[in-house]
């Protein structure tokens, strides 16, 4: 187990290093790049060389690298390029923004994991019925509805038509941690149409999954004993065969992470919420190179957490891999 | 799902079929191109599933459209000037789905506007499937430390959510037709490379291959060859996912407003400019431009697992 655990995190650290390493390799190679980008098209040759001065993008690659490695491990990722905001460390400027995206794709994922798996288990269970037919439709149609589209047709819907929901969210007057759900906690109605959003696109894979995944487990040997042993058809189904057919589900949980943290991009986008998806997008358009980049990093550490934190609860939960080490 | 691991789950769950099927014992595999009666079986596979045919043909309505109707339609796209006194007209004699925010004809727009999307998403597909098939082939095919190495470095790009690159991508080279095209290309085809690599590995040590060593033939023959040809269906699949994960990245990006900058367009912009105005009644800025593609979306993942029925057919076969 710690074996199994020590490596895993080791693995972990290495992708980070990879990311780090490409997110500091870009601007490095594409420095006279973005001094144009920030000063415009009109900056003569002697304000571009001051640029990459003070921005330390003239020095030898090694030696950037070095710098940037040394800032990181500080928890230092640079200073924004942007106008509004120049000169204030990256993380200065990020750190308000991590909490909202955070706490909006942690509850979504709670909210359509126990939604799927209720989904899926009655699917399988009752394979082939008018339920399951309707629900594989369903369920097809959500996963291949693009992210923008969904939240812009539940704008449509439930707020410009209905007016059930609004069809923004305040901009939040706290920058604390757990501001994100006191805000959530004040005014609810705000958040449902995001939350449910989110929520819904990742419903589709999940139930598809989880369908299979107890057809697959209920022909197994296992739970053929215990039918055979007189066990009810309850017991059978939550002792025997839940546990094992919900295992997989979390891996798949963990890999859906990325495409999580797109659609809140998107998400926060159309539902004018400043996480970090806003962020990345205002700063993109401002070509703030160094807080993109951040931006990148933190979204990819929190993905690799979570494919940790995924990858450890099957191994807590699953005796096989706990003592093997094997998937 | 959402945008794009979705396509990246689909390719995922494509290889672990694949990887399964190539534990059980190797049958012959045969030339590709020499086999003409499983490429009949395999579209009529294709064939029996209606729903993948009806899919199929609305793609190829929809690349008519846009490309053979504006020799029929003919609207003003381009001349603002002209445009200015038929702004957010509604659907109306000489405007069948009404005006948009500058005064363009919507049904006209559209056309215009698919043409770059499918122009874009076709080039980044191919740029994304000749890297991905290249990489994926060579790295398993040579193996040792190089492939190790080369997968760790698909690890790390799979582990950057995809909408995020992208935008660290653009937010370093700024944005035009063809760098779009560039960065939804080079960022697109690490799963592909990855599937791509299986697939190699599965076949470099396989009989005819060992055949054509034996006799002296040298790597490049192998690959080209004799690997390259029996992965064409892998290909195929690759290729319709990539196609479709492309043209839904352009459409997000155009969304987020960081689409093909004027004067051109495409549909994710329209959708952007129209949802804008939504608000003040232009339903007909929003709803056509929606309908079309969200259906073109789901035709594609109708299509992406009609192939994958069909391929499965080859395996059966082998």
């Amino acid at each position: 187990m710690l074996g199994y655990l020590f490596r895993r995190i080791l693995q972990g650290i290495g992708v980070l290093f990879g990311v780090s390493f490409m997110t500091f390799l870009l601007p490095s190679i594409m420095g006279g790049n973005i001094a144009r980008g920030v000063l415009g098209p009109h900056a003569g040759p002697q304000a571009l060389k001051e640029f990459l001065h003070s921005h330390g993008l003239d020095q030898p690659f090694l030696i950037q690298y070095y710098h940037y490695m040394i800032g990181l491990f500080h928890g230092n990722l640079g200073t924004s390029l942007n106008p509004s905001t120049l000169d204030e460390s990256v993380w200065q400027v990020v750190s308000p923004y991590i909490p909202r995206t955070l706490w909006l794709v942690i509850i979504s994922i709670f909210f359509s994991t126990t939604i799927s798996i209720i989904i899926g288990m009655f699917q399988g269970l009752r394979r082939n019925s008018i339920f399951d037919h309707t629900m594989t439709f369903f369920v097809f149609l959500l996963y291949s509805f693009p992210a923008f589209l969904f939240s812009l047709m539940t704008i449509i819907v439930f707020s410009l038509t209905l007016h059930w929901f609004p069809p923004a969210i305040d901009s939040p007057t706290a920058n604390g941690f757990f501001s994100p759900l006191v805000q959530m906690w004040d005014s609810p109605s705000q958040f449902v149409l995001p939350l449910a959003t989110l929520t819904v696109l990742g419903i589709g894979g999940l139930t598809r999954f989880m369908r299979g995944s107890i057809l697959e487990t209920m022909v197994q040997d296992y739970v053929r004993t215990a039918r055979a042993k007189g066990c009810s058809p309850n017991r059978v189904l939550f002792r025997h065969a839940f546990r094992n057919a919900v295992l997989p589900t979390i891996t798949i949980l963990g890999l859906s992470l990325p495409a999580l943290f797109g659609g809140a991009l998107i998400t926060e986008q159309v539902f004018n919420y400043p996480g970090m998806g806003q962020l990345t997008v205002l700063s993109t358009n401002a070509r703030d190179v160094p807080v993109v980049m951040g931006l990148t990093l933190l979204v990819t550490i929190a993905t690799v957490a979570g494919n940790l934190l995924a990858d450890i609860g099957i191994a807590i939960a699953d005796p096989r891999i706990r003592l093997t080490g094997k998937r | 799902m959402t945008f794009p691991a979705d396509w990246e789950a689909e390719k995922m769950a494509v290889m672990d079929q694949r990887e399964e099927h190539h534990h059980l014992p190797a049958a012959e595999a045969g030339e590709v191109r020499g086999n003409e009666r499983m490429w009949v079986q395999m579209l009529r596979v294709f064939v029996h599933n209606k729903i993948a045919v009806l899919s199929a043909l609305y793609v190829i309505g929809v690349v008519l459209f846009c490309f053979v109707g504006p020799l029929f339609y003919h609207s003003n796209q381009t001349d603002a000037s002209a445009s200015l006194f038929s702004v957010n007209l509604s659907p109306q004699k000489g405007f069948p789905l009404g005006t948009d925010y500058e005064g363009f004809d919507i049904l006209g727009r559209l056309m215009f506007a698919g043409q770059s999307s499918l122009e874009l998403g076709f080039l980044a597909a191919m740029i994304s499937l000749v890297v991905g098939v290249g990489y994926g082939v060579l790295s398993g095919y040579i193996g040792g430390w190089l492939d190790a190495l080369l997968m760790r470095f698909i690890d790390v790009m799979l582990s950057i959510p995809g909408l995020f690159l992208l935008l660290a991508v653009i937010s370093l080279f700024g944005r035009s037709k063809t760098l779009l095209i560039l960065t939804l290309g080079l960022t697109g085809w690490f799963g592909d490379a990855r599937l791509l690599r299986g697939e190699a590995i599965a076949l470099r040590d396989r009989e005819f291959a060992q055949a054509v060593r034996a006799m002296g033939g040298g790597s490049g023959r192998i690959i080209w060859r004799h690997i390259l040809p029996n992965t064409v269906s892998t290909m195929m699949t690759v290729a319709t996912f990539a196609l479709a994960g492309s043209i839904l990245a352009l459409t997000s990006l155009g969304f987020l407003g960081l689409g093909i900058p004027l004067p051109e367009t495409d549909w994710g912009t329209m959708i952007q400019f129209g949802s804008n105005n939504f608000q003040i009644g232009c339903w007909w800025q929003v709803y056509p431009v929606c309908a079309l593609f969200l259906l073109l979306v789901i035709s594609f993942n109708y299509i992406g697992d009609a192939m994958r029925d069909m391929f499965e057919v080859r395996l059966r076969e082998r």
